[in-house]
């Protein structure tokens, strides 16, 4: 039964330093790893484990696993007793993050995951955490992005001048690629909710889009940010409800709506339900925290009420609807094929959002990664094209972008920061994206955005999964 | 960050004094058992300038440093948290947080700072990076740092019978800029 304080473990917290000695030991990598790392950390592997015999390097697309067995758990190498190993905590965070205490301290996102983690309600870790079924949707986008492999260039031709991130994204100038992504209710993690994260967005050059189910309210979050961000929208049933929040943040100055259309048909979020009916499940916080008294909404839903009107289909017929309610922006997000691609601009979207919803919405789902080539191909550059879903690395938006988006979003990884830090804790999620993201640009000689392209990149049959990914950790 | 070379900041021994007030916005944040959490609170930086190297904005450079807040103007993201500091805080017995500089050593690597600090009625030696930056006519005073609130005595709330609890580690960060 889950229960707070002692919700889903981390594998840090479960002594996976057995595992990575195991893997270190079994791992075709280790003949390489022999020659670089200090002998008295091998000393005690050696002791207890036979030398592997060198393996051939790693080939890429010979299709051959890249990880060993040992992490299967199928390894046939005796275990190695926790006490018998050295301290080599380093090794073992660079895996699985590292609890830091200043926002400072984090070397990547996964930092801020330990943090989150440590530190939030069992049960809001878990709706953050979660992915439907059991997280195939989630280690997929993992692996579409690790089975990417960088091409990168050494020497220019000519010395290379300037050095630009930004992007133009319908009509709007942003210093980075990167965006926040729709995340539900963020004063779940931090008080400072959403209008924390639109400060650290706004200081970093970086567009915001808020949820429908946000914890402040879209002014709030406008003032907060100091200029108007985009607004993601849940539709109901009733148009003229819609008509009445689309009339609202569009009077607010909200210059684009992203209409999420991969929730239509439900979910399973099974950890959730667990996490929420489980015994322990703290209900008089909850009900104190969440205000569920009668009648109480979302921000974004207040002062919604009037007449009822039409009920019209959930049909392509209602992209052109929204489309014409408003003078904003509609962008449609969660498309993953090609063929909705093509009847999203025909109706008249003017972005796609590919997206799976962090894997949250539907299991054994191709990763977005993987999907954006077919979108981009069908969109034919029409229109701009949006990628979020198990972005977490500097590389992840490189290929990306690679690939042919025009914007790559993340979630989960600023919430951590939030979760962790508030506002400084999502401003340094975003530098640390960022940095990795600047110097791939760098090793792969290019200068600006428009420069990346499909040439930067390779497949590989195999993703290289190195982080512990137990529970659905490091994904 | 300071850089020496670039505020080339010392403390004086003696000479002339003279003593300027800048308002400093602090924030003040941690961790619960439920979410993370931010509290405000603005104070004032008094500075005395004294007889050492000279600061832009502080042409006699700085001889002491006193932050101080008002623990009654702590603003929180609700009433009902504020009302959880200030019973913790207490303050109708102590109703000032303050820090003094005692010590403050720049290098190319920054600057550190040494001094006390006291909370409820305890005061005791902190060490914190401090940065004093030229900023348009005057000098961007800034800094951050991290402690537990028991060390000073001070109970973190536990609220609804124990199911909400604050926990005790800390961020105090504070900014602002001393005009001439």
């Amino acid at each position: 039964m889950t229960k707070p304080g002692s919700h889903t473990p981390h594998p840090a917290q479960s002594a996976s330093r057995r595992n990575f000695f195991k893997f270190l030991a079994a791992s075709p990598l280790a003949a390489l790893a022999y020659g670089a790392v200090p002998a008295r950390w091998l000393d005690p592997v050696a002791a207890e484990v036979p030398p592997p015999t060198p393996p051939p390097l790693p080939c890429i697309n010979c299709g051959a696993p890249v990880l060993p067995p040992a992490l299967s758990g199928t390894s046939p190498y005796r275990a190695i007793a926790p006490q018998e190993l050295p301290p080599q905590q380093a090794q073992e965070e660079q895996l699985t993050g590292s609890s830091v205490t200043s926002p400072g301290d984090a070397i990547n996102v996964w930092d801020f995951e330990r943090v989150a983690h440590d530190n939030l309600l069992a049960q809001h870790w878990d709706y953050l955490h979660m992915g439907v079924d059991d997280y195939e949707t989630r280690v997929a986008n993992r692996e579409g992005f690790q089975r990417l492999m960088l091409r990168p260039r050494r020497l220019p031709s000519q010395p290379t001048t300037g050095f630009d991130t930004s992007i133009e994204i319908l009509g709007q100038r942003f210093d980075s690629p990167l965006f926040l992504c729709p995340v539900a209710a963020l004063q779940a993690y931090h008080t400072q909710g959403e209008a924390g994260a639109g400060r650290a967005a706004r200081r970093r050059g970086v567009l915001q889009v808020q949820s429908h189910v946000s914890s402040n309210s879209y002014a709030e979050i406008a003032e907060a940010r100091g200029e108007p961000h985009w607004f993601q929208i849940y539709t109901t049933p009733d148009w003229n409800r819609n008509q009445r929040l689309i009339d609202r943040v569009a009077s607010q100055g909200c210059p684009t709506l992203v209409w999420t259309i991969d929730l239509l048909g439900g979910s399973n979020r099974e950890l959730n339900r667990r996490s929420l009916t489980g015994e322990g499940s703290a209900a008089a916080i909850c009900q104190s925290c969440h205000n569920h008294q009668p009648g109480y909404q979302r921000p974004m839903n207040r002062g919604m009420e009037g007449p009822s009107g039409e009920r019209p289909p959930y049909t392509w017929d209602y992209v052109r609807r929204l489309k014409d309610a408003s003078d904003m922006n509609l962008v449609l997000k969660g498309i993953v094929t090609a063929e909705e691609a093509e009847l999203a601009v025909e109706h008249g979207a003017d972005a796609i959002y590919v997206s799976n919803h962090g894997g949250r919405a539907v299991n054994s789902l191709w990763s977005t990664i993987d999907a954006l080539p077919e979108v981009v191909a069908a969109v034919r550059g029409r229109v701009p094209v949006m990628i979020d879903s198990g972005v977490r690395r500097g590389t992840d938006v490189y290929k990306a972008l690679a690939l042919g988006a025009d914007a790559v979003g993340i979630g989960r990884p600023y919430v951590w920061g939030l979760g962790g830090f508030g506002e400084d804790g999502v401003e340094r999620v975003i530098d640390i994206i960022m940095a990795e993201f600047r110097m791939v640009m760098r090793q792969t000689l290019t200068t600006s955005i428009d420069q990346i392209n499909s040439r930067f990149v390779m497949e590989a049959k195999n993703p290289i999964m190195t982080r512990h990914n137990q529970w659905g950790f490091g994904l | 960050m300071l850089t020496a070379g670039v505020v080339g900041l010392a403390l004086s021994q003696g000479g002339t004094a003279a003593a300027q007030q800048a308002t400093v916005d602090f924030t003040v944040s941690g961790n619960s058992t439920i979410r993370g959490w931010t509290c405000t609170v603005p104070g004032t930086a008094q500075v005395t300038t004294g007889q050492s190297t000279p600061v832009r904005g502080l042409e006699g450079g700085v001889q002491t440093v006193t932050l101080t807040v008002r623990v009654e103007d702590f603003v929180c993201p609700d009433d009902e948290m504020r009302e959880h500091l200030l019973t913790a805080m207490r303050p109708e017995e102590f109703p000032e947080i303050t820090f003094n500089l005692r010590d403050y050593a720049a290098s190319s690597q920054g600057a550190s700072t040494t001094g006390t600090l006291t909370i409820l009625d305890a005061t005791k030696e902190v060490n914190f990076p401090l940065s004093l930056t030229p900023s348009g006519s005057g000098v961007r005073i800034e800094g951050e740092v991290a402690l537990d609130m028991t060390d000073y005595g001070v109970e973190p709330p536990v609220v609804m019978l124990g199911l909400m609890r604050v926990r005790p580690r800390i961020r105090i960060q504070f900014s602002g800029v001393i005009e001439p």
